[in-house]
């Protein structure tokens, strides 16, 4: 669900109501679970620097979470190693829920494909209370690249493509090459861009055909007329703008891993599969946790409070005019998706060593 | 144009009417405050505005942000000439002159400087900021990987001019600060790097526990071994640390030095992350290089504070140029800035330029106000404070150690970086005691990953055939630069050695 075509009352009501069903659903949770944190200071580590955008997601959230719960929030920066000292923080922290936390889900199973167990397990080193915000996104083009549709990347006279990423290891990484070799689209890597914003400059600048990145990002620059969107990378469209509007999803019935499987004679179940893992893996973003180990009363409770002030409308209203996406989703959900997307994307790795190897080469 | 001037003129009259002009001049004061205290700066007050500023309109967040990112940069320089402690990263380069200055009795005269050279530079900058902001896009785009990577090595250039009579030393620390730069992930293939498997290595060596480890807590060391009794050699009261005036009278002696500065700000200003510690270093290059007598750099020259003072404030009107147009933050304060006014629907981009110029030019102004009063400030307070090198340096180390232990863990909130500062505390140290330049490590270090992200992106570009350089006009006035400073400092080399040989 995004907001960006919808009008503010329609974004605060519908994410309210989404919301509130959930909490409905977290009825049953013990209060008195949580009857142990009033007036006591609960620890938010926050695993990026501040003010970035989950930075801003908690300290937005701050002031209703503590009505809440009745406890005092700290939120702390602790960014460092893409997020993984934080990250690491919470997962070694006391389940006592004096510390709770925000990390990129999506981020964290990629990033544990890659560098194996080093690196925190989002399902089971982390009790999940609930899922903020997708990640939605997309690959895009300059205006100024002669490349109008998805489909031009694969014509017949085309030579490879130049995708522009940050590093291997990241998501611009694992949505370039994944979509690239679902699509059978062939690229060559421009890596050492650091951040997204520096890709979208360098593909202003002609030095690189493509990039991946969220739609938040390039929103401003689809709108001035600078940048055209490729693809969603996604299961459904990620959002009502009008600037998305005929721009296929890469997953999905409809999706064009399917279509292209198809076209070249590949197993369209298995494509449709894999497409639907990768965009899984990529939509989670933003997901609020806890230690793993927290009592079951406590994570229940937790996973409530978390919800309602997830769900109020004075930080939904702040959410959409500080022009971020919202998608409020239960905890138990969110671990549902997040366990299945990790055992389809096992089978991502051949892929991604292969791509990796292209890299470091 | 017209829709320009109208919209300076409608952001100039809504910033200078009472309430509004509150909020630049409290940001401003709190700023200048919390700035003093080494490592902390206006970047830690806006992360903790940002919550208590939700409800607020958007002006009076323009306001109160533009006066923070102007962020009092200033009062870092305050340690940094009286103590060999830089508040920030970006006042690194003022403590080679400044310091020495304090150490000659002239506290007061390095303060006018740096509060003159600061308070103008940054007007300069903004003039500059806003006499380009209608072509702002088309300049942005026209710098890429190799136009960084020639900036970085014209800044590496400044070393060789500042090896004074140890060149081979000099060549050493510049390789031994590129070796701490290369410490962290591989930007292209994500490979540690001399990490050991430790995250915290992880993003490389933090650069402000290096330079409070390799300048403060050496300097610490100095000064408890030195047998002195305070850090002035003139410990009789403030007539001995010099005269405000004489600091204030330099910038104008050296005004044409001062505008190239503010321009070397803002042009390093522009280049998306990189920020004021890189714009204060190549401005200190510049200003040695472009000098006839180089002797008195690293000694106390007062060119060498009005250098990095000029160009790191012009450098806040150059961050804001690709924040304000392409939603990229220049600088950690623009980062903050960046979400401030999205959290209030203002979203950076063409989009704020042509559809909130009055609020965009508020926010300059915001910035202005804030460098001039924290330049004003600055000077009737430099007497007062230049008073602290004459305290008894029983009383005063302590306390200096403790602000800059206390520095280092408060900018990541990590422990281990009090370890980076022991351990490059030590090294400085040695490296002053047995006559080691550390300038050269320090310039190097800082430039090191610019200079490799972008050298690695221009290596691929050309294998790819994505840039052509002898068709970019500005990679060839930088090279052209380059060479220039090369040359000259080869030429001085020779002169000095011709020198040595006669006698």
């Amino acid at each position: 669900m995004g907001f960006r075509s919808v009008s503010r009352r329609k974004f605060v009501v519908r994410s309210t109501a989404m919301g509130l069903l959930v909490c409905a659903n977290a009825a049953g949770a013990s209060e008195h679970a949580c009857a142990g944190l009033v007036d006591e200071t609960i620890d938010w580590i926050v695993p990026f620097t501040a003010g970035g955008g989950f930075d801003v997601y908690s300290r937005l959230l701050e002031p209703s979470l503590e009505n809440q719960i009745g406890a005092e929030i700290a939120v702390r920066n602790m960014a460092g190693a893409g997020g993984l000292i934080g990250s690491k923080a919470i997962r070694d922290a006391a389940p006592e829920g004096r510390t709770l936390g925000i990390v990129n889900g999506g981020g964290l199973l990629i990033a544990r494909l890659i560098e194996g167990d080093s690196v925190p397990s989002p399902v089971s080193d982390y009790s999940i209370l609930a899922g903020l915000a997708r990640q939605d996104y997309v690959w895009v083009v300059s205006k100024s690249s002669g490349i109008a549709r998805i489909e031009d990347l694969w014509a017949a006279d085309r030579p490879s493509t130049l995708f522009g990423i940050q590093d291997v290891g990241g998501l611009s990484f694992v949505a370039a090459a994944l979509g690239a070799h679902l699509l059978g689209v062939d690229i060559e890597y421009v890596a050492g861009y650091r951040g997204s914003r520096e890709r979208v400059l360098a593909l202003l600048r002609g030095e690189v055909d493509v990039t991946t990145t969220s739609f938040e990002t390039v929103r401003g620059g689809i709108e001035a007329g600078d940048l055209v969107p490729l693809l969603q990378m996604s299961v459904r469209p990620i959002s009502e703008h009008p600037a998305l509007a005929g721009v296929p999803t890469l997953a999905g019935p409809d999706g064009l891993a399917r279509i292209r499987a198809a076209a070249l004679g590949k197993l369209v179940e298995i494509a449709g599969q894999k497409a639907t893992a990768l965009a899984q893996v990529i939509d989670v973003g933003a997901i609020i946790v806890a230690p793993a180990g927290l009592d079951d009363g406590m994570a229940r409770c937790l996973e409530a409070k978390v919800m309602a002030a997830a769900s109020d409308p004075t930080f939904v209203a702040a959410v959409h005019d500080a022009r971020r996406s919202l998608d409020v989703t239960g905890g138990a959900e969110v671990t549902s998706v997040l366990g299945e997307a990790m055992s389809t994307a096992e089978g991502f790795k051949p892929v991604l060593e292969q791509a990796l190897s292209r890299v470091r080469s | 144009m017209t829709g320009y001037v109208e919209g300076m003129a409608a952001g100039l009259s809504v910033l200078f009417v009472w309430p509004n002009i509150l909020y630049p001049v409290v940001g401003t004061l709190a700023a200048m405050c919390v700035s003093f205290l080494p490592g902390v700066s206006g970047v830690t007050l806006m992360s903790l505005a940002l919550p208590l500023t939700l409800a607020w309109e958007p002006l009076p967040v323009a306001l109160l942000f533009g006066a923070l990112v102007g962020g009092a940069t200033f009062m870092g320089s305050v340690t940094a000439i009286l103590f060999n402690v830089p508040g920030a990263a970006p006042n690194a380069a003022t403590m080679i002159d400044g310091h020495p200055l304090t150490q000659r009795g002239l506290a007061r005269t390095a303060l006018g400087c740096a509060a003159t050279a600061s308070g103008v530079g940054s007007c300069i900058g903004v003039i500059i900021l806003v006499a380009i902001l209608p072509v702002v896009r088309d300049l942005l785009l026209a710098f890429g990987p190799p136009e960084f990577l020639l900036m970085g090595l014209w800044g590496l250039t400044t070393i060789i001019l500042t090896s004074g009579a140890a060149p081979l030393k000099a060549v050493a620390a510049t390789g031994l600060g590129l070796s701490a730069a290369l410490i962290g992930l591989d930007p292209r293939t994500a490979e540690q790097r001399w990490t050991w498997g430790a995250d915290y290595l992880a993003d490389g060596l933090p650069v402000i526990p290096v330079l409070l480890g390799l300048f403060g807590v050496a300097e610490l060391i100095k000064l408890m071994t030195s047998g002195r009794s305070s850090i002035s050699r003139a410990a009789d009261g403030p007539r001995d640390s010099g005269r405000v005036v004489d600091g204030v009278i330099a910038v104008l002696q050296h005004r044409w030095l001062l505008l190239r500065c503010s321009i070397v700000g803002v042009l390093v200003g522009i280049v998306p992350g990189i920020g004021g510690t890189v714009a204060g270093f190549v401005a200190y290059g510049h200003a040695v290089q472009s000098a006839r007598d180089r002797s008195q750099f690293g000694c106390g020259d007062i060119r060498g504070v009005l250098a990095p003072e000029a160009a790191h404030d012009a450098k806040d009107g150059g961050s804001l140029l690709p924040a304000l147009a392409f939603g990229l933050p220049g600088s950690e304060g623009t980062i903050i800035l960046l979400a401030a006014l999205a959290l209030h629907g203002v979203a950076p981009g063409q989009l704020l330029l042509d559809e909130h110029l009055p609020l965009t030019f508020a926010l300059i102004g915001a910035l202005v106000v804030s460098n001039c009063l924290t330049s004003l400030v600055g000077l009737c307070l430099a007497g007062q404070l230049a008073r602290l090198t004459t305290l008894r340096l029983e009383f005063l180390v302590p306390i200096i150690l403790a602000l800059v232990l206390v520095a280092a863990t408060i900018h990541r909130g990590q422990p281990a970086d009090l370890w980076v500062v022991v351990v490059f505390g030590l090294l400085g140290y040695i490296m002053q005691r047995y006559g080691w330049p550390r300038i050269p490590l320090v310039i190097a270090f800082v430039l090191g990953a610019m200079i490799e992200d972008n050298l690695l992106l221009t290596v691929r570009l050309l294998e790819l055939d994505r840039l052509e350089l002898f068709e970019r006009p500005i990679t060839l006035v930088i090279a052209s630069l380059g060479v220039v400073t090369f040359g000259a400092a080869f030429a001085q080399h020779r002169r000095r050695r011709g020198g040595t040989e006669k006698t």
